[in-house]
């Protein structure tokens, strides 16, 4: 009953000009919480499909998502919107952070849209910002922050309004090695702080990171590996 | 309940500082954009300025002339008879005038006035030309009972006895005593010398100075200046109140039409002028103003909506990326949308406050430095509610330009516009 996401026989088409393209071919999945899940496959696998749906910016054409027990798949526009805001942290490839905005403002942006007054956005985005190792950069704006921390001021906006499911898309698809293992061993440690955590990644070593590997072909779960921990602590 | 409040509370302030970053972001580019704004803006203050000016200048007009005196004249001061007929009626003479006089109960005060237009008066030193002689009486006093500067009106006697005295209109006493004190002083006019009794404040306005370009003599000493095939009299008739204007009307067009011996299906042969006859000059003026000032503000603000309109669409595909992620982190189409709708009206208001400022300069220049004393019954200010009359206009027209790019933006699906190169 606290299954955190039950996916059931998920289908997701799209008209491409006269074409159907069916990018999901019927995926049920269950994630329960505090798992740390690693969703692989090449591109066009379907993986990017699935973590929309997953992410609720998007809705399977087909079947059912139950998202904390409740049926999200024929939610409007709005209502997924604070779906969104309150259950889903994400983390792109590409940051998305908003240029003129200072760090402190862009990891408030959750909570403006929450209703959060002023004064206690700005003081639950500096303590983010200082869990996340970045309490220096404040009031930096990201062309001044390096990639690594540019990523790190994306988690703590993800983080923000306490979701219960972390969403990376491609985490350390834009930084360096060791850059990328920097924010990996940040994403373990969130996941050992109690935090539910789904990478979507086509890197075997950054999908080794997480305890259950869901590898996707072709629009539909090829196979599943399960660890008993996750590495290295 | 109190959470959509907060909701919104922090929704809309979010979107007013998006707005102002990105305004700031591109100057240029928005001060351009409200150029329409900005012009439209400038038209509706400029003619709301002149219009309440015009308004004041009237009830200046009506202090002057009164809603309860008529004015029997053979012309028709506002032309509703054309002048081609009117010309063609008898003169009004002095004796028709006198005759009528004694006929009259239910006037208040009844005189004669002759009116002199384009005479030449000089003092010692000065000469004015193109001013309005008017010989009348004592009776005529009320008309500039609250105008007296220095001196006083002519008195009865004087007129009785014909005695060569005369009250200046402002412009003609600044004239002819630049820096003197005219009262005691002597002009001359026809010839003959008259004694300054009075003077005059500033009455007129750009639309009608006639009152401060003219000289008041008795009216008796006017009808010795001036030829007896001159024809230029009216009968001033003036009622005891407003309400009683009507019938003291009808009296008086009775004792017209039997003194000019009018046979009852002739028709009047005179005109009985009005304040009602100026109002509808006024009328016009205004109508022709607001005419032309609807036409160039509509086209104007027309020109900025689709500026506005123009330049948020760029906006919203510039910001498509930020739109998404917006979505993403949790932004419901009613916060997008408040955001640009923001963001025109805030363009849009900026240029109605450059607009603002550009009037204000335009009604110092034209007042202080084109026709300095012309525009005194114009305010030196733009006035509050003309003011808040323009940001509101601005605001209503940065939401209509708004709209349609920012229903755009609220719609944008989160997938597409995040992936959006």
């Amino acid at each position: 009953m606290n299954t955190l996401i039950h996916l059931e026989n998920i289908v997701r088409e799209y008209q491409m000009g006269e074409e159907v393209v069916r990018a999901l071919r019927g995926v049920t999945l269950s994630i329960e919480p505090n798992e740390y899940v690693a969703i692989m496959g090449p591109s066009g696998s379907g993986k990017s499909t699935l973590m929309n749906i997953i992410g609720c910016l998007d809705t399977p054409t087909s079947g059912q998502y139950f998202l904390e027990g409740e049926d999200v798949s024929d939610l409007d526009d709005n209502e997924l919107a604070e779906i969104r805001n309150k259950k889903i942290g994400f983390v792109f490839q590409t940051f998305h952070l908003l240029p003129r905005y200072t760090a402190v403002r862009n990891v408030e942006l959750p909570l403006i849209y929450a209703g959060v007054p002023a004064d206690e956005r700005y003081e639950r985005a500096v303590a983010m910002l200082a869990k996340v190792g970045l309490g220096d950069r404040l009031f930096h704006k990201p062309n001044e922050l390096s990639g690594g921390q540019r990523q790190r001021v994306a988690i703590a906006r993800a983080l923000i309004n306490n979701p219960s499911l972390l969403l990376a898309d491609e985490p350390t698809g834009n930084l360096d090695s060791r850059t990328g293992t920097e924010i990996l061993a940040l994403f373990d440690e969130l996941w050992r702080q109690g935090n539910t955590i789904i990478l979507v990644t086509h890197e075997p070593h950054v999908a080794q990171h997480a305890n259950r590997i869901i590898h996707i072909l072709d629009g539909q779960i090829q196979k599943e590996e399960s660890k008993t921990s996750s590495i290295p602590v | 309940m109190m959470q959509r409040t907060l909701n919104i509370l922090a929704e809309f302030g979010e979107s007013i500082r998006i707005a102002t970053a990105a305004i700031a972001a591109n100057r240029v580019r928005s001060l351009l954009t409200t150029l329409g704004v900005v012009i439209g803006v400038t038209f509706v203050v400029l003619m709301g300025w002149f219009l309440d000016g015009l308004d004041s200048a009237w009830e200046h007009t009506i202090s002057n002339l009164g809603y309860e005196a008529i004015y029997i004249h053979k012309f028709d001061w506002t032309g509703r008879t054309p002048w081609r007929e009117a010309r063609k009626r008898p003169p009004i003479t002095i004796r028709q005038i006198r005759t009528a006089m004694t006929q009259l109960t239910l006037a208040e005060r009844a005189y004669p006035r002759g009116n002199a237009w384009g005479q030449t008066v000089r003092s010692a030193d000065n000469s004015i030309g193109g001013i309005a002689v008017i010989g009348t009486t004592s009776d005529n006093d009320w008309e500039v009972a609250n105008s007296i500067e220095a001196g006083r009106f002519l008195a009865p006697i004087e007129d009785l006895t014909a005695s060569y005295v005369a009250v200046l209109g402002y412009n003609v006493w600044q004239e002819l005593f630049p820096n003197q004190n005219p009262l005691g002083q002597t002009i001359f006019y026809r010839g003959k010398k008259f004694r300054v009794i009075g003077i005059l404040k500033k009455r007129g306005t750009l639309i009608s100075d006639w009152g401060d370009n003219s000289v008041y003599i008795p009216f008796r000493v006017f009808q010795l200046l001036h030829s007896t095939n001159f024809s230029n009299y009216t009968l001033v008739v003036k009622a005891p109140s407003q309400a009683l204007l009507p019938e003291v009307t009808e009296e008086a067009r009775m004792v017209m039409r039997k003194v000019r011996n009018l046979a009852p299906w002739e028709p009047d042969n005179f005109s009985i002028n009005s304040i009602d006859a100026f109002e509808q000059q006024v009328r016009t003026i205004r109508i022709a103003i607001w005419g032309i000032g609807i036409g160039m503000t509509g086209l104007s603000f027309l020109v900025g909506i689709i500026g506005i309109m123009n330049i948020m669409f760029v906006s919203v595909v510039e910001r498509t990326r930020e739109i998404g992620l917006r979505k993403a982190v949790g932004a419901k189409r009613r916060a997008i949308l408040l955001q640009f709708l923001i963001e025109a009206a805030l363009l849009s208001t900026a240029g109605a406050v450059i607009a603002l400022l550009l009037s204000q300069g335009a009604i110092a220049g034209a007042k202080f430095l084109l026709f300095p004393g012309d525009l005194d019954f114009t305010a030196s200010i733009i006035p509050p509610h003309l003011m808040g009359i323009a940001l509101l206009v601005a605001v209503l027209v940065g939401i209509l330009a708004g709209f349609a790019p920012a229903l755009r933006a609220a719609r944008l699906d989160p997938v597409e516009a995040l992936r959006y190169e």
